[in-house]
C-alpha cells in the first residue's frame, strides 16, 4: 500500500511554547490513523498544519501527494476536514450547508447522500441551530466528505458527545472505512482509539511518544493485568507488593500494574487487613490502550 | 476537472441568511420606514418658522450694508444668505432653497443719502426688486409681505418720512420644499449605511467567532469568494430598501423626486459600497462580535446626526462641520439630495462621487490588509 500522507520531523512553535517538536509518520491509503494526546498535545495544530491552514516552521509535508507548504488550494480540493468546536451558519438548513459547501470544490456529492451516510435525512430541512451536538458533529462530519476526498481529517469529533452520540459517529466512522476512504482522526477517548484505528500515535507536549497498532502497543506494555480499587489512607505501601512493577494513584483509586496477577491480589488483601484499611470497588481488567497512554505520559487524559 | 459553480448558490444562501435573520429585516427595512413614517408625520409640510431670503447687494454701500444687517437682524424670521449674482439668486428662489431674493440696486446708497439729507427731493422711489417663489405652501407670500414691512421699517428709523421704498415683486414658479424632501434622502443614506456597515461586519465577526469562517478557509474557495458572496446579497438589499423608502416618501409623503432615478441608484451603490468596506473594516479590526457592535455604534452614531441626515451640514457649528465633511455619510446623502430635490446630473455630484470612490478604495484595501480568518 502507498504512503497517502508523509511528514518528516515537523515542527512548530508559538513563541516559546513548542506545539509540534519534530514529529514523524508516514499513513497508508485506506487507513484509520489516529492521534491520541491531552489538550495541548498539539494534536490540532498537526492536523491544521496538515491541511494547509497553519504553515509549519519546517519539516517535509506530503499529503495526497501534494507538498502542502507549495499547493495549498489543490491540496484543499483533495482532503475533506472537519475542525473541532466549529460552528455551522445557524440559518441554514442542513442540506442547504452541504450545498453551498459542496459548491466551493470542483467536485462534489449529492447532499441527499451524505445526509443518508450520517443518518441525517429526517433534519435535512432543519435550521442547523436546531441540531443536537451529536447531529451537528454528524453534519460536520458529512461536510468533510462533501468533495469525496481521499483523506478525511477529523480532529475530536466526538469530544462533548455523550455515549450514544459517539457510538452514531463510530458507525459513520466504520462506514468511512467500507468506503476506502484514508481517515485521520485525532481523539482523546482511548476507546475509540483502541476500538477505530489502524494505527495510533500517543502525543504529548508535540512529540510521539509511540506509535503502532492499538493491540501491538498494549502488547508491547507487557504489563497485561491492572488491579484497580478504592483505599482509605496511605496507599504508598501497595507499590511494594510482590509482582507490582507500577501503581498509580489517582483521588483515592489505586491502579496496580502487575505480570503476577496472583501474588499481587494475595498481597492486596493482607495488606489491607493489616492496615485496617478498606478495599472498596475491586477491578482486575487487561491493560488498555488507558493504561499505555498513563504509562508513557504519567498522567491520564481528564474530559 | 471543472470549475467550481457554487458560487451563485453561495450569493443566494447568503440572501436567505438576511432574511431569516429578523434583526436585519427589523433594522434594514422597518426601522427606516417607521423611522421616516414618524418624522415625515411630525414634520411633513408645516408653515416653516424662518423664511429663507437672499440679499443680492449690487451697491455696496454702507446704506445697502446696513439694510442686510436689519434683514439678518435676529429678531426677524429670516434665515439670510448672500448672493453675489442674480442668476445663482433666482435659481435659489426657483428650486426652493430660498423664499424670496432681494435686490438692493445700484444707487441705493446715493438715494438713501437724498433721502436722509435735508435738501433731498421727496418725490422721488427707489424699487427693490424681489424675486418670489410662488408655490402650492404660499411662504414665498409671506415672506415677500414680510419683506416689505421690513424695508419700510428700515426706510422711517433712517428718515423719519413716509416709505419710499417701493417693493417690485417678481414671481418665480418654484417647487414647494418641505422638512420630509430634504428628510427623504437623508433616512436613505442613514438605511444604507446601518445595513451596509451592520450586514457584513457582524456578519464577519460572528463567523469567525464560532470559527466558521476557519472552516471556509479550509475549503478551496478564496476571501474573495467568500466576501463578495456577501456583498452581492448586500447590495442587493440596499436596493430593495432604496425602492421601499423612495415608494413611501413618494406615494405616502408626495415628495417629489425631480432628477433622474438611474443617476439616483447609481448614487445608491456607490454609498452601499462605501458603507460594505467600512463593515469590512469594522470586522477586521473587531475580536469579538461585542466589540464590532460597540464599534459599529461608534463609527455610525456621529454620522447619524452630522452627516446631514436630520440637519443640513450648514445650519451645523463650524467647527462641527470640519468633522462633518470628514464623514462619507456627508457626502452621500448629499448627493441623493441633490438629485432627489435638485434634479441634480452625474456633472454636480460627480465630487461627492469621488470622495465616496476614494473612501471606499482607502477603507476596503485597508480592511484587505487587516483580514484575518481567525
Amino acid at each position: 500500500m502507498v504512503d497517502i500522507v508523509t511528514v518528516r520531523d515537523l515542527r512548530k512553535s508559538y513563541g516559546d511554547l513548542r506545539a509540534v517538536d519534530g514529529i514523524s509518520f508516514t499513513v497508508k491509503k485506506g487507513e484509520i490513523f489516529g492521534l491520541v494526546g491531552p489538550n495541548g498535545a498539539g494534536k490540532t495544530t498537526t492536523w491544521e498544519i496538515l491541511e494547509g491552514l497553519r504553515r509549519a516552521e519546517s519539516g517535509d509535508i506530503h499529503v495526497a501527494g501534494i507538498d502542502v507548504r507549495q499547493h495549498r488550494r489543490k491540496l484543499r480540493e483533495l482532503i475533506g476536514v472537519q475542525l473541532q468546536a466549529t460552528a455551522m451558519f445557524e440559518r441554514l438548513t442542513a442540506r442547504e450547508t452541504l450545498e453551498v459547501f459542496g459548491g466551493m470544490y470542483r467536485q462534489n456529492l449529492p447532499p441527499d447522500r451524505l445526509l443518508k451516510l450520517v443518518n441525517l435525512e429526517e433534519k435535512a430541512d432543519d435550521w442547523t441551530e436546531k441540531l443536537s451536538g451529536g447531529q451537528k458533529q454528524r453534519l460536520a462530519v458529512a461536510l468533510a466528505l462533501v468533495n469525496d476526498p481521499e483523506i478525511v481529517f477529523l480532529d475530536e469529533p466526538t469530544t462533548g458527545l455523550d455515549p450514544q452520540a459517539r457510538r452514531s459517529l463510530w458507525d459513520v466512522m466504520a462506514e468511512l472505512r467500507t468506503m476506502g476512504k484514508t481517515v485521520m482522526l485525532t481523539t482523546h477517548y482511548m476507546e475509540e482509539a483502541e476500538r477505530l484505528c489502524d494505527r495510533v500515535g500517543v502525543m504529548d507536549h508535540g512529540k510521539i511518544l509511540a506509535l503502532d497498532r492499538p493491540g501491538q502497543l498494549i502488547r508491547d506494555f507487557e504489563q497485561r493485568d491492572a488491579v484497580e480499587f478504592g483505599a482509605n489512607g496511605d496507599a504508598s505501601a501497595f507499590g511494594t507488593l510482590p509482582g507490582v512493577e507500577e501503581m498509580n494513584v489517582e483521588d483515592g483509586r489505586v491502579t496496580l500494574y502487575t505480570r503476577q496477577l496472583e501474588k499481587t491480589l494475595a498481597g492486596v488483601f493482607e495488606l489491607a487487613r493489616a492496615r485496617g484499611m478498606n478495599v472498596e470497588d475491586f477491578r482486575v481488567r487487561n491493560a488498555s490502550l488507558e493504561d499505555v497512554f498513563l504509562h508513557l505520559t504519567g498522567r491520564r487524559i481528564r474530559e | 476537472m471543472k470549475p467550481p459553480t457554487g458560487f451563485p448558490g453561495w450569493v443566494v444562501a447568503n440572501l436567505r441568511m438576511f432574511i431569516r435573520d429578523r434583526g436585519t429585516v427589523v433594522w434594514a427595512i422597518l426601522f427606516p420606514i417607521v423611522f421616516m413614517g414618524l418624522l415625515g408625520l411630525g414634520f411633513g409640510r408645516a408653515d416653516p418658522v424662518a423664511f429663507d431670503i437672499g440679499v443680492d447687494d449690487e451697491d455696496g454701500t454702507t446704506w445697502s450694508h446696513a439694510l442686510w444687517t436689519t434683514f439678518a437682524n435676529e429678531s426677524l424670521p429670516f434665515d439670510v444668505a448672500n448672493f453675489t449674482d442674480r442668476d445663482t439668486g433666482v435659481t435659489a428662489v426657483k428650486d426652493g432653497t430660498l423664499d424670496v431674493l432681494v435686490i438692493v440696486p445700484t444707487g441705493f446708497g446715493a438715494f438713501m443719502d437724498n433721502q436722509t439729507s435735508p435738501a433731498g427731493d421727496r418725490n422721488v422711489t427707489l424699487a427693490l426688486v424681489v424675486y418670489w417663489g410662488f408655490d402650492e405652501q404660499g411662504s414665498g407670500q409671506v415672506a415677500l409681505q414680510t419683506v416689505q414691512e421690513v424695508s419700510d421699517g428700515f426706510f422711517r428709523a433712517a428718515t423719519n418720512n413716509p416709505p419710499m421704498l417701493i417693493v417690485a415683486p417678481q414671481a418665480v414658479s418654484a417647487q414647494s420644499l418641505g422638512y420630509i424632501d430634504f428628510l427623504a434622502p437623508g433616512i436613505l443614506s442613514m438605511a444604507i449605511m446601518q445595513s451596509g456597515v451592520y450586514g457584513l461586519a457582524l456578519f464577519i465577526v460572528s463567523s469567525r467567532e464560532k470559527r466558521i469562517l476557519k472552516r471556509l478557509h479550509a475549503t478551496p474557495a478564496g476571501a474573495a469568494y467568500i466576501l463578495t458572496g456577501r456583498i452581492v446579497p448586500a447590495l442587493l438589499i440596499s436596493l430593495v430598501q432604496t425602492a421601499l423608502l423612495l415608494s413611501l416618501a413618494v406615494f405616502a409623503f408626495g415628495v417629489h423626486i425631480v432628477g433622474n432615478i438611474g443617476i439616483l441608484l447609481v448614487a445608491t451603490l456607490f454609498g452601499a459600497i462605501v458603507f460594505i468596506s467600512l463593515g469590512f473594516l469594522v470586522s477586521s479590526v473587531s475580536k469579538s462580535v461585542d466589540a464590532a457592535e460597540n464599534l459599529t455604534g461608534l463609527v455610525t452614531f456621529p454620522m447619524f446626526f452630522l452627516g446631514g441626515v436630520f440637519i443640513p451640514i450648514e445650519r451645523l457649528p463650524e467647527a462641527v462641520q470640519v468633522l462633518a465633511y470628514m464623514m462619507p455619510l456627508t457626502y452621500f446623502s448629499d448627493a441623493l439630495r441633490e438629485v432627489m430635490i435638485r434634479g441634480a446630473g452625474f456633472a454636480e455630484i460627480a465630487v461627492d462621487l469621488g470622495v465616496l470612490a476614494v473612501f471606499a478604495a482607502v477603507v476596503f484595501a485597508l480592511a484587505v490588509k487587516l483580514f484575518r480568518w481567525e
